[in-house]
C-alpha cells in the first residue's frame, strides 16, 4: 500500500512537471530521456501536451488546455442493460459502460474507515454500475472460444484418461513394462481444479470461462501454477483467491431410482450425481503482506431453486466484496498499527524524559548532600581565613611600629605570605561554584 | 501276417531267448538281428504280402478296440462305414460337433437327430450318400456326447451354494450335461482372451494382467445371449443367475484370482433376484440399538433390550434379543443355581406377559479368585433346561472385557477363554451359543493386529455357535500390492486387475473369511453413535460380503 501511495505521488508531481516545462528539460532531473519519461506517462496514465504545445505558448498562440489527471489503475466494466436468455445472442443486446472507482483509502478518517464494509470501497456511482455488471453475468448456452485455461483442461484430460487407459497401474509401486509407448507416459499437468463426470463437462465449462473472463474485466490476475495439483491462483485487489469446481456423489442407495436391480452395481458405491458445487477460498491477508493463512469459505452449489450457471452473478458479487472487504480491513488494520505504533513512540519518549529527569534530580541530591557534609569544613576553613586575616592586619598594625628598615622589609614578605595563605583557606568560591552547578542541573 | 514286433516276439519264445541273461549277451544280439534279417528278407516277401491290406486291417483292428470302448453302439456302423469309406466317422464327428454351439447342453435324441441331419447335410463325399446313415450317425453323436462329458465333481464347487451345486449334479444325472464343465470352458476361453502375462518394468516378477471387467457386470460373459440361446433347455429354465454364477465362480476361483469379490457377487445376485436357489453368504439379521436406524436396504424389525433386573418393561414392537446383564443384581448368578432359579423365574415371567426373545443372552460372569467352572457350567445347564419351553428362543452368552478401575476381568476374556467354554459345554451337551463382541475381544490382547489371525482363525473353529456379531464402526484398510497365490512348486503368482478393484484387509474382510456360510446371525451394532455411521458400518460390511435379511429363518 506504500508502494502505491508513492505512485501516486510519482504520478502528481510528473503530471505537474510535463505541463510545466518541456520534457527535454526534464531529463536531467528524471534521469531518462524525453522519450523514456513520455513512456512513463503513458504507463502511469499521465496525460502529456500535444506535439508543438511549447512553441505554439512560446509564440503566445492558443493551445490546448491542461487536462485533469485521471485515477490510476482505472477499471472499466462493459455490460448489458438488460439481462437476456442464456441462449439469446449476445450480439444484440445494447452495451453500457462504466467506470469502478474506489476511494482512497489513506484519505479517510480511520473512524470513517472503521465503520466501512465490502463494497462501501466504491463510491455509489461505481457500486451501481458493479451491481449491474455483476447482475449481467449469464452463462451462454453455447460457447465459441473458450478461454486457454478451459483448453488446456480439456486437453489435459483427455490425455489423462487415455495414459490411465495404457497404463493403468501408473499410480502404483508395480509399473508394467511396455514394448513401445503409444502414448507418453507423463505426470500430471496442472490444470484448472475442475472435477466434473463428462456428463457435465461441457456445463462446467461454460460456467468457469464465465467466471473467468469475468474476473478479466475486473482487472484480475489468475494463473494455474505448475505442479502436478490442479489449481488456480486469483489475484483480486491484491489478495489471494482460488476455487474448485466438482460435481457431488451420492451413494446409490440415495438417489432415486438408481437401485441396485437395476444397475447391479452396489448400493454403497458413491456416484456423480450431476449436482455441481463450486468452493471458494479468500485469503484474508495480502499475500505479500502476511505469511498467515486464514482463508474466507463460499460454497455454491445447485440446488432446486438455483442453478449454478444462476448463481455466477452472486459469486462474482461476494467475492468481490469480500476482497473489498478485506482490502478496507488490511487498511484499518495498519492505520490502526501506524497510530499505535506512535502512541507507543510517544508514551517512550515521555518515559525516557520522565527518567531523565529523575536521574538529575538524583544527582542534584547528590551534590546537596556532598555540600551539606561539607559545611564543617568550609566552616574551619572560613575559621582559619577569618584568623589568618586578622593576623595579617594585625601584623600590618605592628608594622608601623617598627623602624627597621630590614626587619619592616622581612616583616612585609611575611605579611604576604600570611594573606596568601588566609586567601587559599577562602572556602566561599568554591562553595558558590558548587551552588551554581546544582542549580544548573535543576534547569538542564 | 505279423508285424516286425509280433515275429519277434514269436521267435523269441520259440528259442527261448532270455534278453536280461547278461552271460548271454552276444548270443541274443546275434539271434534277433537275425530274426529282423529272416524278417525283412524272407518273411516279408512281396508276392506273399499285400501291406496296403495288412495296414487296412491293424488300423481295423485299433478302430474297433477303440470304438468298443467309446462307442459300442455304433461300432458296426463305425468300422462299416470305415471298410466303405476310409474315413474315421467318429473322428469326423468329434471335430465336427466340437464347432456345434452350445453343444454341451444338448441331451435328448431330438437334439442328436437334428444334429445328425445337419452334419449329413453339411458333410460331401463323394459317391456317398450321408442321409442314408443319418439315423446312426445321430446315435454316434449321442455317444460321443456321453464319452466326452464328466460328471462334475463337488469339490471343484466348494464356494457354490449346496442348491446349485445339487442343481449340477442332478442335471448331470438327469439329462447327462456336465453345466461345470460348460462354465470352466467358457471361463477359460475368456481367460485366454483378456487375460495376459505382463512383466514389470523395473524387475522380473510376472503379472497375470486381467483385462476383462467382471465386477458388477449386468452380463459377464455374454451369460445374456446364451441363456436366450438355451433357455429352452429343462435345466436352464429360469438358471440364468445361476449359470452365471457358475462361470463366475471360476473365473474368480481359477482364473483370475479375484476371490474377495464372491460373497458380494452371490448376495448381490440375490439381492437383484438373478438367482433364485441360492442364498445369501454371511447373512445378517440387522439389530437396532436405542432408536438407531438403519438404511432402507437394511430392513430391521429386531431391537436390543439390556436388563439387569430381568424385568422386560414394556412389550417389545417386533422381534427382540434379551440381554441380562448379571454383573448388578444377579452377580452371583453364575455361581448359586437358587440365584440362577430366581432368575429365571423373573425372565419367566416376563417372556410370559409380553412373549419370548429371539435371543436370550447373558453377560459372562466376571472371573474371581474363588470362582467355580463346576458351578457355572450347572448354571448353564440349568437355564438350558429352564429355558427349552421356549424355544426355538437361542442361548448364548456375551463375552465381555476389562474393568480396570474395579481390576475386574471378564470370564470370557480373551479367545482361549471362549474356545475353552465352547468344548465344556460341547462335553456336557449343553446348547448355548456365543454373541462375540470384537471391541471387548479385541482389547483382550495388547497387541490386536499381531493376534487377530489367531482370533479369527479360532473363530472359524467354532463358527457355528456363532448368533450375534457385537461390532463397532472399525476402521477399513486397503490391502497393499498386487494379489498374490503360491503355486504348486511354491513360486508367487501375481494378479492384477486392469480395472482397479479395491482391495482390503481389514477387520471386515477377515470376519467374511472367517464366516464364509449361509447361516444368519444378528449384528448388534456397538459405539454407534448415529445413523450416519450406522449406514458407514453397513456399508463397510456389505462392501466385505454380508447381507442384511429378515429374521425370518434365523440361524438355519
Amino acid at each position: 500500500m506504500n508502494e502505491e501511495k508513492s505512485i501516486r505521488q510519482i504520478r502528481q508531481e510528473l503530471y505537474e512537471d510535463v505541463w510545466s516545462k518541456p520534457m527535454t528539460a526534464l531529463t536531467e532531473k528524471y534521469g531518462l530521456s524525453d522519450n523514456g519519461i513520455r513512456k512513463r506517462c503513458k504507463s502511469l496514465n499521465i496525460p502529456t501536451p500535444h506535439l508543438g504545445y511549447w512553441a505554439k505558448l512560446k509564440a503566445g498562440k492558443p493551445v490546448e488546455e491542461k487536462p485533469p489527471l485521471p485515477p490510476y489503475d482505472v477499471t472499466i466494466l462493459s455490460y448489458s442493460n438488460t439481462p437476456h436468455e442464456n441462449d439469446a445472442p449476445m450480439l444484440n443486446a445494447k452495451k453500457k459502460t462504466g467506470m469502478l472507482e474506489r476511494y482512497e483509502l489513506d484519505e479517510v478518517l480511520l473512524e470513517q474507515l472503521g465503520k466501512m464494509h465490502g463494497l462501501d470501497l466504491l463510491t455509489p456511482s461505481s457500486l451501481e454500475i458493479f451491481t449491474d455488471w455483476c447482475n449481467s453475468l449469464i452463462v451462454p448456452g453455447k460457447i465459441q472460444g473458450y478461454h486457454e485455461l478451459i483448453s488446456k483442461h480439456r486437453a489435459e484430460i483427455e490425455y489423462r484418461k487415455e495414459r490411465d487407459n495404457e497404463y493403468p497401474f501408473r499410480g502404483d509401486r508395480y509399473r508394467i513394462w511396455k514394448p513401445y509407448e503409444k502414448i507418453k507416459d507423463r505426470d500430471n499437468e496442472a490444470v484448472l481444479p475442475i472435477n466434473v463426470s463428462d456428463k457435465q463437462q461441457n456445463r462446467a465449462y461454460r460456467i468457469v470461462d464465465t467466471i473467468l473472463k469475468a474476473l478479466g474485466q475486473i482487472k484480475s490476475k489468475y494463473s494455474v501454477e505448475r505442479g502436478d495439483k490442479d489449481n488456480i491462483n486469483i489475484d483480486i485487489l491484491g489478495f489471494g483467491v482460488t476455487f474448485e469446481l466438482y460435481e457431488c456423489k451420492t451413494k446409490r442407495r440415495h438417489i432415486k431410482g438408481m437401485s441396485a436391480v437395476n444397475d447391479f452395481r452396489p448400493i454403497y458405491e458413491e456416484v456423480f450425481d450431476g449436482r455441481l458445487q463450486m468452493d471458494w477460498k479468500i485469503s484474508k491477508y495480502s499475500h505479500y503482506c502476511s505469511d498467515e493463512n486464514t482463508y474466507a469459505l463460499f460454497a455454491y452449489t445447485d440446488s432446486g431453486k438455483a442453478l449454478l450457471e444462476n448463481q455466477v452473478p452472486t459469486m462474482i458479487f461476494n467475492i468481490y466484496k469480500q476482497c473489498c472487504n478485506n482490502e478496507i480491513t488490511y487498511v484499518l488494520e495498519r492505520r490502526k498499527q501506524i497510530v499505535r505504533y506512535e502512541q507507543e513512540e510517544k508514551i517512550k519518549l515521555e518515559q525516557e524524559e520522565a527518567e531523565k529527569r529523575k536521574k538529575r534530580e538524583a544527582e542534584k541530591q547528590a551534590s546537596k548532600n556532598a555540600l551539606i557534609n561539607s559545611i564543617g569544613d568550609h566552616a574551619n576553613k572560613w575559621f582559619m581565613y577569618e584568623q589568618l586575616t586578622k593576623y595579617a592586619d594585625e601584623l600590618e598594625a605592628h608594622l608601623a611600629t617598627c623602624e627597621n628598615e630590614e626587619t619592616i622589609q622581612l616583616l612585609k614578605e611575611y605579611i604576604m605570605l600570611v594573606r596568601e595563605n588566609a586567601g587559599k583557606c577562602n572556602p566561599l568560591n568554591r562553595i558558590l561554584q558548587e551552588m551554581k552547578a546544582m542549580e544548573s542541573k535543576e534547569f538542564d | 501276417m505279423l508285424t516286425i514286433d509280433e515275429y519277434i516276439a514269436k521267435m523269441k519264445r520259440a528259442d527261448k531267448i532270455d534278453e536280461f541273461d547278461y552271460s548271454k549277451k552276444p548270443e541274443n544280439m546275434s539271434a534277433v538281428m537275425k530274426y529282423v534279417m529272416t524278417y525283412f528278407n524272407e518273411y516279408l516277401n512281396i508276392e506273399t504280402c499285400d501291406t496296403e491290406m495288412i495296414k487296412f486291417k491293424h488300423a481295423t483292428d485299433k478302430l474297433e478296440e477303440e470304438a468298443e470302448k467309446r462307442y459300442p453302439k455304433s461300432k458296426e456302423f463305425i468300422i462299416n462305414f470305415y471298410i466303405l469309406n476310409k474315413i474315421r466317422i467318429s473322428k469326423e464327428l468329434e471335430k465336427w460337433v466340437e464347432g456345434v454351439d452350445y453343444f454341451p447342453f444338448y441331451y435328448s435324441d431330438d437334439d442328436f437327430s437334428s444334429l445328425a441331419v445337419e452334419f449329413c447335410a453339411d458333410y460331401k463325399l463323394k459317391g456317398v450318400d450321408m442321409k442314408e446313415f443319418s439315423e446312426n450317425v445321430g446315435t454316434l453323436i449321442a455317444e460321443i456326447k456321453k464319452d466326452i462329458t464328466d460328471e462334475p465333481s463337488p469339490s471343484d464347487m466348494i464356494h457354490l451354494d449346496s442348491n446349485i451345486v445339487s442343481w449340477v449334479r442332478e442335471t448331470y444325472r438327469k439329462y447327462g450335461v456336465d453345466l461345470y464343465s460348460f462354465a470352466a470352458d467358457l471361463a477359460s476361453k475368456y481367460y485366454e482372451r483378456h487375460v495376459k502375462y505382463e512383466r514389470e518394468m523395473f524387475g522380473e516378477r510376472v503379472y497375470h494382467v486381467n483385462n476383462y471387467n467382471h465386477r458388477y457386470n449386468k452380463n459377464p460373459f455374454g451369460i445374456d445371449q446364451i441363456y436366450e440361446d438355451n433357455k429352452h433347455r429343462p435345466f436352464l429354465e429360469n438358471r440364468r443367475g445361476e449359470l452365471e454364477m457358475l462361470v463366475m465362480h471360476e473365473w474368480l476361483f481359477s482364473n483370475v484370482y479375484d476371490d474377495e469379490y464372491w460373497p458380494e457377487y452371490v448376495n448381490l445376485c440375490i439381492c437383484n433376484g438373478r438367482v433364485s436357489i441360492a442364498r445369501n453368504v454371511n447373512a445378517l439379521i440387522p439389530v437396532t440399538v436405542v432408536g438407531l436406524k438403519y438404511p432402507d436396504d437394511a430392513p430391521c424389525s429386531t431391537e436390543l433390550i439390556i436388563s439387569t433386573d430381568g424385568i422386560l418393561k414394556r412389550t417389545p414392537e417386533g422381534d427382540y434379543i434379551f440381554r441380562m446383564d448379571v454383573s448388578q443384581s444377579y452377580s452371583d448368578a453364575w455361581q448359586s443355581t437358587e440365584k440362577m432359579e430366581a432368575l429365571i423365574s423373573v425372565l419367566n415371567s416376563s417372556f410370559k406377559t409380553h412373549g419370548a426373545p429371539k435371543v436370550l443372552e447373558f453377560t459372562a460372569p466376571i472371573k474371581t479368585e474363588d470362582f467355580d467352572d463346576e458351578a457355572f457350567l450347572l448354571c448353564c445347564s440349568l437355564i438350558e433346561k429352564k429355558m427349552k419351553k421356549y424355544a426355538p428362543v437361542k442361548l448364548a452368552i456375551v463375552n465381555g472385557g476389562e474393568n480396570r478401575k474395579l481390576k475386574q476381568i471378564s470370564y470370557l476374556y480373551t479367545i482361549e477363554d471362549i474356545i475353552k467354554l465352547k468344548t465344556q459345554l460341547r462335553e456336557r451337551k449343553i446348547h448355548i451359543l456365543f454373541s462375540i463382541d470384537f471391541s471387548a475381544l479385541s482389547h483382550s490382547k495388547r497387541s490386536y493386529s499381531h493376534n487377530e489371525k489367531e482370533i479369527f482363525g479360532s473363530l472359524t473353529e467354532m463358527k457355528n455357535s456363532i448368533i450375534c456379531l457385537n461390532i463397532n464402526n472399525e476402521r477399513t484398510q486397503a490391502a497393499f500390492g498386487p494379489k498374490s497365490k503360491t503355486r504348486s512348486d511354491d513360486t508367487e503368482a501375481y494378479y492384477l486387475n486392469k480395472y482397479k478393484y479395491p482391495r482390503y484387509d481389514d477387520f471386515y474382510s477377515m470376519l467374511s473369511l472367517t464366516l464364509n456360510d449361509n447361516q444368519r446371525r444378528y449384528l448388534i451394532p456397538k459405539n454407534i453413535n448415529s445413523d450416519m455411521e450406522l449406514e458407514g458400518l453397513v456399508d463397510n460390511l456389505l462392501r466385505s460380503g454380508f447381507a442384511f435379511c429378515d429374521g425370518g429363518a434365523q440361524h438355519e
